[in-house]
């Protein structure tokens, strides 16, 4: 009787395509925007995931996420040196500052100022040119999807940060920030002098734990210093995230499309489909008659909808799929993350979509009397 | 409302035959209260095997109501119904759906094929539903369809068929399983008086052995 089923189904074109896409629409919607939303949370945290050598961020303790900072001083930075179990630690600068290019325009930038000895905070990548490069007088180097913001620089070419001069000498690749500004490469002494900020200069000290000492010791000693927080890189994703979340629209604003389209898919597929069945009722009232028990029926709606469902799910994730190709390119402004969980929670609102349409229609299928078909 | 009987009788002197149909105080109502309509108001019926019985009366005197609690599809409100020995009242309702897909045989008005099945495959429904193989059910079905004179168009779908032909089908359908009882609601009310006659010998034929051949209507 399956295949009774499934050509009753699939005769009606035209609902069954309707049913299929109404689902592979919600689904489509839940995936979308919950990977352009996790995508958002994965660049706001970006310069945590360019940093791979850092155990502890020091930062002020009322710093709410990672790109806004109370900056901190040198005397702050040697106090971290100071604390027992810190194998190193090296200041951070992460500052905007105005490139003027050489077209005459001019763009917002995130100069990364990173340790000129140890070269810790260093892009993850380098592109072109070399990182050691990075210690000769006003050496940029400009994170690779920067390159069409900043008028197509090459290595050699001068730009000027904040009406100082700077040379390009490398290309890398990083993550970019929540709003993905040109991000610029240099060492802390250089970022200093483009952007001077007087006695308060450091975004954040970067430590790294000596061997065999407890991370979570360190933590709690550098916590007691006064003025100073230290945070896992976990946790300081989680601040980012928590901030992003509460107090930015966001969160608010893709919980609702979420929402929406988990309900209209829910409402759209489960209504479609009890239409389906409700179309088909003496069909079904004819099996009933000729012999076809409850056990039969009920499993001639559920392959209906599992047909439906995988189907509407199948096309829907792999929209979903098509879109965060988009935003896997290089520099892709598209900020999509699509991790297998993303597809679960899709999966759980498509059960739930098929699971009341079929309820539904069980109820309106096991309630028929046979004898509607003599009417 | 009159019964109308075709076929052998017991000739006289031969021991009594057990009825295949035995219906007793059956009464049945739809509604209630002041709407209530008394369909069935005590019916008796004996319907002995082999036999093609006629239920005829105007619109609305309790024709379908009747069959249909015949057939075990509608359950009356009083009185007994037995088919073969079996009180529909006795059996729970899956084992009744079972037992109603083994006995009976069904012709409806309105055809009631599927319309995105083709012939064969409207035909072969009864016997998928009890579980016997698909390839063995088409070809019983090809069958079945041949008895009707409609092996040729099984390929098709009812929507390519004329309501005669459309009819054809639905009784090819109802014999497949080789079921004892037979139940028609009006089978030629939706065809012209030549269809309606050649229906009509198809079913004559089914209840002298189910080796009905039509001819053709279209």
């Amino acid at each position: 009787m399956f295949s009774v089923a499934l050509k009753m189904l699939l005769g009606d074109r035209g609902k069954y395509l309707s049913l299929v896409m109404g689902l592979a629409f919600a689904v489509l919607l839940i995936t979308q925007q919950g990977s352009i939303f996790l995508g958002l949370m994965l660049r706001a945290t970006g310069p945590l995931q360019n940093i791979s050598q850092a155990d502890l961020w020091v930062t002020d303790p009322h710093v709410k996420w990672v790109s806004e900072t109370r900056n901190l001083s040198d005397a702050d930075l040697n106090r971290v040196r100071s604390v027992p179990g810190v194998a190193w630690a090296e200041p951070f600068f992460n500052i905007r500052a105005v490139a003027e290019l050489p077209g005459g325009n001019f763009r917002s930038v995130n100069i990364v100022g990173i340790s000129r000895s140890t070269m810790v905070g260093r892009p993850p990548e380098m592109l072109e040119g070399r990182l050691e490069d990075l210690r000769i007088a006003d050496a940029v180097i400009v994170e690779d999807s920067a390159r069409g913001k900043l008028e197509d620089p090459q290595i050699g070419t001068v730009l000027k940060l904040n009406d100082r001069r700077a040379v390009v000498v490398g290309f890398a690749r990083a993550k970019a920030g929540f709003d993905s500004p040109a991000i610029v490469f240099t060492t802390y002494p250089n970022a200093v002098n483009f952007v001077p900020l007087g006695r308060n200069k450091l975004s954040y000290v970067l430590v790294g734990v000596k061997d065999g000492v407890d991370r979570r010791e360190v933590q709690a000693r550098i916590n007691r210093v006064p003025g100073l927080a230290a945070l896992t890189p976990d946790e300081m994703r989680w601040r980012t995230v928590r901030f992003i979340m509460a107090e930015t629209g966001i969160g608010i604003n893709f919980g609702i499309t979420v929402l929406l389209g988990f309900i209209v898919g829910l409402v759209v597929s489960a209504a479609i489909f009890y239409q389906f069945t409700v179309d088909n009722l003496r069909n079904f009232a004819v099996l009933k008659a000729m012999g076809a028990r409850r056990a039969t029926l009920i499993g001639m709606i559920l392959l209906q909808a599992v047909v439906v469902g995988v189907v509407g799910f199948g096309i829907g994730v792999g929209g979903a799929g098509l879109f965060s190709l988009a935003g896997r390119k290089p520099g892709a402004e598209l900020a999509v993350y699509f991790p297998w969980q993303l597809m679960f929670v899709a999966l759980f609102a498509m059960v739930a979509c098929v699971s009341l349409g079929s309820l539904l229609s069980l109820s309106r299928v096991l309630r028929l009397e046979p004898a509607v078909v003599f009417k | 409302m009159t019964a109308a009987a075709a076929g052998p009788g017991a000739a006289p002197g031969t021991p009594p035959v057990e009825p295949s149909i035995r219906v007793r105080g059956v009464r049945k109502t739809f509604g209630s209260a002041g709407a209530a309509v008394k369909a069935l108001r005590g019916i008796d019926m004996d319907v002995l095997p082999g036999r093609l019985v006629m239920l005829v009366g105007p619109s609305g005197c309790g024709k379908t109501t009747l069959i249909s609690v015949i057939s075990g599809v509608l359950d009356a409100d009083e009185g007994e119904v037995r088919i073969y020995g079996t009180d529909w009242k006795d059996l729970a309702q899956d084992r009744r759906t079972a037992r109603r897909g083994e006995l009976v045989g069904f012709v409806f008005q309105q055809f009631n094929l599927i319309p995105a099945l083709t012939v064969r495959e409207n035909a072969s429904v009864p016997l998928l539903i009890r579980g016997i193989p698909r390839a063995e059910a088409m070809r019983r079905a090809q069958k079945a369809l041949e008895d009707v004179g409609l092996g040729g168009r099984a390929g098709d779908k009812p929507s390519q068929l004329s309501g005669g032909m459309q009819q054809r089908v639905a009784i090819a359908r109802a014999l497949v399983g080789d079921p004892a009882l037979l139940v028609c609601d009006e089978p030629t009310a939706n065809l012209d008086a030549r269809t309606g006659q050649s229906v009509m010998e198809l079913i004559h034929a089914a209840s002298r052995g189910h080796d009905a051949r039509g001819r053709s209507s279209s």
